[in-house]
């Protein structure tokens, strides 16, 4: 069985088995490299190609289909090769004239010698080096930052056309086309295919002689489809490492890629936090194939585009979905597990009288936490931000605040701290192990801006509210920075909550009251 | 080899002539006047030809016109101009000279 080409020879058509194509495009483009140069060559050429159409027509008239190499054979003998061709006067002039003409060499990608494109192997034969040392340069410039030289090679890659016909194979080494040249070259290549492993290399040169008459007809598609999967493996690459690094190290990489979180997140330490430790492996395994077969999944896809290989990658394929199935469910599983952890729920109040009779006015102001905290770089969730303290990660979660009138004669703070856990003695250590602190000072109160849930604690949805007791008559004034805690007081003047701070205000028996 | 060389010389300047002269009479298409030359065994390479014709057709010696065929795109004939007539007995004279010289030399041995 050989594929058929069709082809149209000065207005006939013909079907043309593949090797024989090559080989009568080969001849043609040798005629036509010696006839350019001479005077009326196109007319000449047009004679000839008529002659050749004329030839193979009368071998269709016998019966037979599809031209074959054998016909090609017989039209080159009976047409004869350039050399015999020459005219006598041009016999001297042209045949100097010529070999610097034709030693001009062009830029080809050796689709044989390659490894990815065959652009440095195309490269290495132009410019007459060895090709390794092109594509350790491409490879250490690529690693040393300077990312063009990526772009540069997939730009060859498009533009640069390959290595199709022996011509063209001995154009691109600058030697001359001559029939003599092109029959040495084919026999290099025969010697080549029988020295090495004989019957699969010669298996793969067919292979790729077929992918490259598929690559013509889909030339455009062709481009697109390395554009896109060049895209693909970039995507699907960068994000698998990066979710992986993230995963394992607990590093910054994660931001950009994949979702859009904020940067700095430390996925494995926040999974710790709410997870028992033997799940927490458990999960980030899960986490692992949840994100990243999908992401493998993409980058195979860029590949396959990209490099047109065959697999076999249905099984492949389907095991890959099925795990993924599996890690979901199972994810799902560990989640629901999570849920019977919430089920009890208890709340412990204490209550601390300040003690300080005299004062009139309470300046309530944000104590100054031992951790520096840029809010907007740290990753938060239903109240709680992950927080750095001497390097060790901590979940810091943010209290409320309420202010509520009293007919005590002395101001106090409540503070009700409230946890969820399995049972009532796990709820019970929850609770013990919330951290929060505030201070008095004459009429200073200071509260802190964050409550901790203890280090060995799991996230446990704790909560803690403070709440200011005013006795009615007198006075609080609530500084700026009061804004970053949760408030809610309701005021006679029905001023935004937001609005409330940087003023004093008077508890009067409706409620508070701004005192300008 | 040496031999070969010198034939395909010696047919080249005398394969002008005969072009020539089968397109005397008539038109004709190059598939006609390969058959004519190939009768007499002047042709080894048809490829030798077209360089030719197209160097008689450019001097002025050799025009050509289309003509429809039955089958296939249309064909090109070649014809035999005024200069060319000329010119072709100008050449058939010389080779009755060449003829007469080469026998001369043959007969005084």
């Amino acid at each position: 069985m050989k594929k058929t080409v069709t082809i149209n020879i000065s207005g006939n058509i013909f079907h043309i088995e593949e090797d024989a194509f090559e080989k009568l495009q080969d001849y043609l483009q040798l005629l036509n490299r010696f006839f350019a140069t001479q005077t009326g060559g196109k007319e000449i050429l047009q004679d000839i190609e008529s002659r050749i159409a004329e030839l193979l027509q009368e071998k269709i008239n016998e019966g037979q289909e599809a031209v074959t190499n054998e016909w090609v054979d017989e039209v080159m003998q009976r047409m004869g090769n350039p050399e015999d061709f020459m005219d006598q006067e041009q016999a001297e002039t042209s045949g100097t004239e010529m070999k610097v003409e034709k030693t001009k060499k062009r830029l080809y990608r050796d689709g044989e010698n390659r490894v990815l494109g065959g652009v440095c192997s195309g490269m290495s034969a132009y410019f007459n080096i060895d090709p390794v040392f092109l594509r350790i340069l491409f490879v250490l410039l690529i690693f040393l930052g300077v990312g063009i030289s990526a772009i540069i090679y997939l730009i060859l890659w498009i533009v640069v056309p390959k290595v199709r016909t022996t011509a063209q194979r001995l154009e691109m080494r600058g030697e001359d086309a001559t029939i003599s040249n092109i029959q040495k070259t084919i026999q290099d290549e025969v010697d080549e295919i029988n020295s090495s492993n004989s019957i699969q290399r010669g298996k793969d040169i067919v292979n790729k002689a077929g992918q490259a008459t598929v690559q013509v007809a889909k030339g455009l598609g062709r481009v697109i489809a390395v554009f896109f999967g060049s895209l693909f493996i970039l995507t699907g690459f960068v994000g698998f490492v990066a979710a992986m690094v993230s995963l394992a190290v607990g590093g910054s990489v994660f931001h950009s890629s994949v979702s859009g979180m904020s940067p700095d997140i430390d996925l494995s330490g926040l999974i710790g936090f709410v997870v028992s430790p033997g799940l927490v492996s458990v999960s980030i395994l899960l986490l692992v194939l949840l994100i990243g077969i999908p992401l493998l999944a993409i980058f195979f896809v860029g590949t396959k585009l990209v490099f047109r290989y065959k697999t076999n990658n249905k099984l492949i394929g389907f095991g890959a979905f099925g795990i993924w199935l599996v890690a979901l469910v199972a994810m799902i599983a560990v989640t629901a597990g999570q849920v019977n952890n919430f089920s009890q729920k208890n709340t412990v109040s204490s209550m601390k009288t300040l003690n300080c009779p005299t004062v009139k006015t309470l300046h309530l102001e944000l104590g100054t936490s031992p951790e520096s905290i840029e809010t907007d770089d740290n990753l938060r969730f239903d109240d709680f931000t992950l927080i750095k303290n001497n390097d060790k990660n901590v979940l810091a979660g943010h209290p409320s605040l309420r202010i509520e009138s009293t007919t005590a004669p002395d101001f106090s703070v409540m503070i009700s701290k409230q946890a969820r856990g399995k049972n009532a003695a796990e709820v019970q250590n929850n609770l013990n192990l919330i951290q929060y602190n505030f201070s008095s000072q004459d009429s200073t109160l200071r509260l802190d801006r964050f409550f901790t849930i203890g280090n060995q604690a799991k996230w446990r949805k704790q909560e803690v509210q403070i709440v200011v007791k005013v006795p009615v008559g007198k006075r609080v004034y609530l500084s700026k920075d009061l804004d970053q805690l949760h408030f809610d007081f309701d005021n006679v003047n029905n001023i935004w909550t937001k609005e409330m701070t940087d003023k004093t205000w008077m508890m009067t028996p409706e409620g508070l009251s701004i005192k300008e | 080899m040496k031999l070969e060389n010198t034939k395909t010389q010696m047919r080249k300047g005398v394969l002008e002539y005969c072009i020539l002269r089968v397109l005397e009479n008539n038109p004709l298409y190059v598939s006609d006047i390969i058959q004519n030359l190939e009768k007499s065994e002047l042709i080894v390479v048809e490829g030798t030809l077209y360089p030719m014709l197209i160097r008689l057709k450019n001097e002025g010696y050799l025009g050509y016109h289309w003509e429809e065929s039955f089958q296939g795109p249309p064909r090109k004939y070649y014809e035999l101009t005024e200069p060319g007539k000329v010119f072709m007995n100008d050449l058939g004279n010389f080779w009755k000279e060449l003829v007469d010289a080469v026998f001369r030399i043959n007969n005084q041995q």
